[in-house]
């Protein structure tokens, strides 16, 4: 007979014997506890059942459990809180509508300060699609075996698609899972900082141990390492430590390892060593989906035309699209009635960066800047290599995206012929095939604008 | 049992009492007060399984006795009577009353069925004085949050070590922190806990004389005992969020005003707040002044300037007037400061060089 049977059991034999309303108010939510060596331990909700229990009713109870478990001598009674929370959600007087939408709460408020991972990400909230649907299968795997494949995972994509969301699921499922594991979130930048703080404070050593005992280790944004050697190195020897003894170790990153500049070789190839996954942006009927799950998630009423009409005009972002839905909602419920569609229009073009509005002149500015060599080189008729290629970008760019015609582009660059931009332009096209880095550094550069 | 005593000291502790009581209609008993005389003194306790109370009543006893009476039927009795002295006595389970113009008997239950107090095992004590106590919970409660969803929100958090208490407050959308120092107090352990805001609005209505207060605590229950009263509450089983770290420690913006002028300004900005009660501030380091805004699209619109000593950039944020108006009136100094470091991050409100008490509140989002 388990605890819950025989309790159970008495408590269907205290019943008889007492009054309804002295059972409801001094049984409810007790059970037993523990049952070792003929005591049993009974909990009960707060210290007047326990007093009372104790005090009016411990022969009874001892009575009808020994009719069933004669070997049981005596009964200890202690306050635990009840096991269900349904005995306390009756005592709502009123729901309380919920707060307004438009009062921000604290960030961060319910992030775990042992983990830091905040538990409002988890795997359930996160909304696959074709583009994310192979990090969310590869995260899927990671949680199923730590460590075992996919290390280091390391997931890629521009700023608001849900990296920070999945990478935070897999921490929370983790711990789910097996709550005895340690697990760790942190950002590249508070890495560093913690790193800073430590050599100021000499205790180098209590930072090393500390990462190097986690089970999981989960660094977002891992770009922002650019740049910073001696972050780079320390991190690099915890990697090693955490791979070397099996651990998981998961990235993030807006741009692939290969096209994050200023990171050492050293670390970078250990970013690339497990497997690489690009989040891309969502197509149409994801973006749907999504807008879908926060209304629910917000109990947000918008008709059906608005949310189509938000998904089509946001592509990009995600949290775009939640910052969108949420200042309609603001709007609608400021002036009390459903926003038409050309006002959700109005709003949303405030919203929106315009696109198209890039000029030739812009584009080579750009690419001059992302190559860092002077604007004016780019227009001088040169062969230096350094200058070359940019010039090739940047005629590819004003090709791809502003449709340009080659007489227009040799025109452009200090009236070269349309031929040197057609050869241009196929030359990009035949690298884009074989160089990845040359992918990433045109979708930066395309960023840029 | 048969006392004598004034009316107005017993009306006074039977209203007490009746607010611990239940309203839960299952078990009679819970909505009754209990009346006790012993050798030395009159005792009434009520409870309601939340929080109990025993609170003392002078008069003179002839006899000792025991009895349990309904706490809404006694209440409403003496607070219409208009002799001033009243003799109490048993009669079986009823209580006889009798002045010098009335005679009244209220019907009683057997007191043997009135819960029994619990008994604290093993508490922790401190003590403290209730002006402390009074001021540290006045000015946190008002942070923490009405809505029973999440418990640990509507609970005030208790964190003792050494010779400080920390008393805080949120309802996540702002943060009320107070700290009290004590020179009497040495707590050896860490201690923390979380008492329920109602058993808090309860305390506070006691917390008259200025006295000593004992307070004792353990892993379920907590104990104030005052000269004249014991207060008992459970605890809130939860686990109070990880506030610290929420609290900016760097800002781009500060402005230091009157407490008089922006509270004032700001109770008159709210004569013209919209449905949403928002009301714009503006720290322009330039005017040298807190700029407010209201409009409602019926009342009208309104602003005004408060002089104030702002220091780096112009910000604007809209803020829920009465969150402001809440947090400011606790600020115990004459010049408040005001923090902030962008439209959607928190506005960090103090008292000018005050570290004992702060007040974040999270501005609304913009439209």
């Amino acid at each position: 007979m388990t605890n819950e049977e025989l309790w159970g059991l008495a408590l269907i034999e205290i019943e008889l014997a007492v009054s309804r309303a002295n059972f409801v108010t001094w049984f409810k939510d007790t059970r037993i506890l523990d049952f070792a060596e003929g005591t049993v331990t009974v909990g009960v909700p707060n210290g007047f059942s326990k007093e009372w229990l104790e005090n009016k009713f411990h022969k009874f109870i001892l009575k009808s459990l020994r009719t069933r478990v004669p070997e049981i001598r005596a009964i200890n009674y202690s306050i635990a809180t009840p096991s269900t929370s349904a005995a306390t959600k009756i005592k709502f007087k009123k729901e309380l509508p919920p707060p307004q939408e438009e009062q921000l709460e604290f960030k961060d408020f319910y992030v775990d300060p042992k983990t830091n991972l905040n538990p409002k990400y988890t795997l359930d909230a996160f909304i696959v699609g074709s583009f994310n649907e192979l990090a969310h299968a590869a995260a899927l795997a990671v949680i199923k075996s730590l460590g075992r494949i996919y290390n280091p995972l390391f997931i890629y994509g521009g700023v608001g698609l849900g990296k920070t969301h999945l990478l935070q699921a897999i921490g929370n499922a983790v711990m789910k899972e097996s709550p005895g594991k340690k697990v760790q979130y942190i950002t590249s930048e508070r890495f560093s900082n913690e790193l800073v703080s430590s050599l100021q404070n000499n205790y180098v050593h209590n930072f090393k141990e500390k990462y190097r005992e986690f089970d999981l280790l989960i660094v977002d944004d891992v770009q922002f390492f650019a740049g910073k050697t001696k972050t780079q190195e320390e991190f690099f020897y915890t990697f090693n430590a955490l791979y070397e003894a099996g651990k998981q170790v998961v990235f993030s990153s807006d741009r692939s390892p290969k096209s994050i500049s200023d990171i050492g070789e050293r670390l970078q190839s250990r970013m690339e060593a497990g497997v690489i996954i690009d989040i891309s942006e969502p197509e149409y009927e994801s973006r749907l989906a999504i807008l879908k799950s926060k209304i629910s998630e917000k109990k947000i009423d918008l008709p059906e035309t608005t949310i189509e009409l938000v998904a089509s005009l946001i592509q990009k972002n995600i949290r775009e699209l939640e910052g969108a839905l949420n200042t309609i909602n603001i709007q609608s419920k400021y002036q009390n009635r459903v926003l038409t569609q050309d006002e959700v229009r109005v709003i949303l073009r405030k919203n929106i960066k315009p696109k198209n509005t890039i000029t030739p002149t812009q584009i080579i500015k750009t690419v001059a800047e992302f190559y860092d060599i002077q604007e004016k080189a780019i227009y001088e008729h040169t062969r230096k290599t350094e200058v070359v290629k940019p010039r090739q970008v940047a005629m590819y760019l004003i090709r791809e995206d502003l449709k340009g015609s080659y007489p227009f582009i040799g025109q452009k660059f200090g009236g070269m012929d349309h031929t040197t931009a057609i050869h241009a332009y196929e030359k990009i096209v035949q690298e884009l095939k074989k160089d990845t880095k040359l992918e990433d550094e045109l979708k930066s550069i395309r960023n840029k604008y | 049992m048969k006392i004598q005593c004034l009316n107005k000291n017993l009306k006074d502790v039977v209203v007490i009492a009746e607010r611990n009581t239940s309203k839960n209609q299952t078990l009679p008993i819970l909505n009754s007060i209990l009346l006790e005389a012993n050798k030395d003194k009159i005792k009434i306790r009520a409870t309601n399984l939340e929080t109990a109370i025993e609170i003392n009543v002078f008069g003179k006893i002839q006899e000792t006795g025991i009895l349990t009476i309904p706490a809404k039927t006694i209440s409403s009795f003496l607070v219409n009577i208009g002799d001033d002295q009243i003799i109490l006595q048993t009669q079986k389970n009823n209580l006889f009353i009798k002045t010098n113009t009335i005679e009244t008997t209220i019907r009683g239950y057997p007191p043997e069925d009135f819960p029994i107090f619990p008994k604290l095992e093993s508490p922790e004590t401190f003590t403290l004085t209730s002006p402390e106590l009074r001021q540290g919970l006045s000015s946190v409660v008002i942070a923490s949050s009405v809505s029973d969803i999440k418990p640990e929100l509507a609970s005030i958090f208790f964190s003792i070590f050494k010779n400080t208490i920390k008393i805080a407050a949120t309802d996540s959308f702002r943060l009320a922190e107070k700290n009290l120092v004590l020179k009497k107090m040495r707590a050896e352990k860490m201690l923390s806990f979380l008492i329920p805001q109602r058993a808090v609005g309860e305390i506070l209505r006691l917390l008259e004389n200025d006295e000593d207060i004992e307070v004792g605590v353990n892993k379920n229950q907590i104990i104030f005992s005052g000269s004249n009263y014991k207060f008992i509450s459970r605890l809130t089983d939860g686990k109070f969020p990880d506030y610290e770290q929420i609290i900016p420690k760097k800002f781009n913006t500060t402005a230091m005003a009157k407490k008089s002028d922006i509270l004032s300004h700001i109770k008159l900005a709210g004569v013209f707040v919209g449905k949403l009660n928002e009301l714009s501030l503006t720290f322009n380091p330039t005017k040298k002044a807190i700029l407010l805004n209201t409009s409602h699209s019926d009342v009208g619109e309104h602003s005004s300037t408060v002089a104030a000593a702002v220091q780096g950039e112009s910000i604007v944020a809209k803020f829920n007037w009465k969150y402001l108006l809440d947090g400011i009136s606790q600020i115990n100094n004459e010049y408040v400061e005001f923090n902030i470091n962008s439209d959607q991050s928190p506005l960090l409100i103090k008292g000018r060089g005050d570290a004992s008490y702060l007040y974040l509140v999270m501005p609304m989002r913009g439209m």
